[in-house]
């Protein structure tokens, strides 16, 4: 059989793999001359052949041993290695026999290469210039929201009473000058608030209040003798709609509870030494007195709910008091955290 | 820290991190309010944290705000799952970026945020492994798989190509 060219691809064939004889290479290398276009189709039937140096077990290996850490193949495991800069000694070896065992090696190499991220690519936070902050306007968020709260709260404390007010006592006039004299006796008397209830609710806030105050007697009491025989009655000078009211009757002093003259004398003059230094004291105001040393610990109202406040909100909160020439109080301003409120008297 | 460190690094770190969890989240509103949470935790301690370290503290504090509310809406259904090993496609790709944004898109979230720690931040395995409070070893081989990932995608597309 002479080449010709529908039979050239077998000759072709046989050349690639050196099967051919010494004459049929002679009539190939004639026809080739003859037809030099064939000569490129014959280049090309090269690539098909594995080259006898790529040796297939040793590919399957590579591709075949997994990493222990990883569970990547040789191969991929060394590349990655590599292009994270992380190649031990014995990586560095493994790579450099690998790329003498498998062509694959740089072509795999080029594409893990494009696996890296552009660290260049800009994003940009829309929100930055909010988040930049000024010295001036420095205020923590939960500091903020803790003084939203401590301001709420002493607003709500504000707007009861002026702390200064809160213990005065209520200045009374007795219209009966004897009994005004003598009420003072706490021994014989005692004297409670009553009829609070009556009060105009129109009043106004500040203004004294009408209290009627009623004196009624002890179960044993010290009268002196210009006295006894009358019925003790108290009117409030502010209490213009309320005319004088009689103190509850007083029960008939039988024969032994009088005392005699001279003992009578004695405990008036106790009574006068106790009346000349105790303040007389209605027993609503003893009772905030208490409330004041005991609970207050001898503190305003207003001091102790800052301080409260103060632990429970951890804001600096103090109180500012102006007071006029009388030593009253004019204006008042509480201090919290970032916030400060003031109020005239 | 200073105020002024503070705003330092607002000015030097707020991109990077929203950078960060954007391509993470893929969600802008999100991003931007995770974002202004980790800013809002650094300021709140602007006294204790370390001005050289104040970066670190924001993809930490960053990365696991992501990770809280990754959870939470996958627990409520509202997170699109992507399947971890498909290589779909669709679309034209005009140039490697996009293909390797498109590959980065479908790895898991901790493949992502290590690679992206990595590769964007150049932070080395111990950082990655403090912000994400994963071990070193964890770390690697979850960088060295979405490698993997990300090549075979390449080659995928090539192929198609």
């Amino acid at each position: 059989m002479k080449i010709n060219k529908s039979n050239y691809e077998a000759y072709f064939l046989d050349f690639v793999e050196g099967k051919l004889t010494a004459n049929q290479q002679a009539e190939l290398d004639l026809f080739l001359a003859v037809n030099p276009d064939l000569k490129f189709e014959l280049d090309s039937f090269d690539e098909v052949i594995l080259p006898k140096e790529e040796c297939v077990d040793k590919i399957a290996k590579s591709e075949l041993i997994r990493n222990e850490e990883t569970g990547l193949n040789e191969m991929d495991y060394l590349l990655i290695s590599e292009l994270e800069n992380t190649l031990s000694e014995e990586d560095k070896q493994s790579l450099i026999r690998l790329n003498f065992e498998s062509s694959k090696v740089d072509k795999e190499r080029a594409f893990y290469s494009k696996t890296k991220l552009n660290k260049d690519e800009v994003v940009l936070f829309p929100n930055k210039a909010r988040m930049i902050k000024k010295p001036a306007k420095l205020i923590y968020f939960y500091r903020y929201a803790a003084s939203v709260a401590a301001a709420v709260l002493a607003l709500f404390l504000f707007n009861l009473n002026f702390p200064d007010d809160q213990y005065e006592p209520r200045k009374i006039e007795f219209a009966n000058s004897e009994i005004e004299k003598e009420i003072p006796m706490k021994a014989a008397y005692v004297i409670f608030e009553e009829q609070k209830a009556k009060e105009p609710k129109t009043l106004k806030k500040n203004k004294p209040s009408t209290i009627i105050y009623a004196a009624q007697k002890l179960e044993k009491p010290i009268i002196p003798a210009s006295f006894k025989e009358q019925e003790p009655v108290i009117k409030i000078s502010e209490a213009e709609s309320l005319a004088e009211i009689p103190a509850k009757e007083t029960p008939k002093e039988t024969e032994n509870q009088r005392m005699e003259p001279n003992e009578v004398e004695k405990q008036e003059e106790k009574i006068a030494q106790v009346s000349a230094s105790e303040e007389f004291v209605p027993l609503v105001q003893f009772a905030k007195n208490k409330f004041k040393e005991e609970v207050l610990k001898n503190k305003t109202l207003t001091e102790t709910l800052a301080e409260e406040l103060a632990a429970a909100t951890n804001q600096k909160i103090s109180f500012e008091a102006v007071k006029n020439q009388e030593g009253k109080t004019e204006q008042l301003a509480i201090n919290i955290g970032k916030f400060s409120f003031s109020r005239k008297k | 820290m200073t105020v002024k460190e503070y705003n330092n690094a607002v000015e030097l770190h707020s991109d990077h991190v929203f950078r960060f969890i954007l391509k993470s989240i893929r969600d802008q509103e999100k991003a931007k309010d995770i974002v202004q949470d980790a800013f809002e935790k650094l300021w709140h301690k602007v006294e204790e944290v370390d001005a050289l370290k104040c970066k670190a503290y924001l993809f930490t504090t960053a990365y696991r705000r992501m990770i809280d509310i990754i959870r939470r809406e996958k627990k409520q259904g509202n997170w699109n799952e992507v399947s971890e090993k498909s290589y779909s496609h669709s679309g034209h790709y005009s140039d490697l970026s996009e293909i390797l944004q498109s590959a980065l898109a479908q790895l898991t979230e901790v493949q992502r945020s290590v690679i992206m720690l990595r590769d964007y931040e150049g932070y080395d395995y111990n950082e990655i492994s403090e912000i994400t409070n994963l071990s070193l070893s964890q770390v690697k081989v979850y960088i060295f798989r979405a490698r993997k990932y990300l090549k075979d995608y390449l080659v995928s597309i090539e192929t198609v190509v």
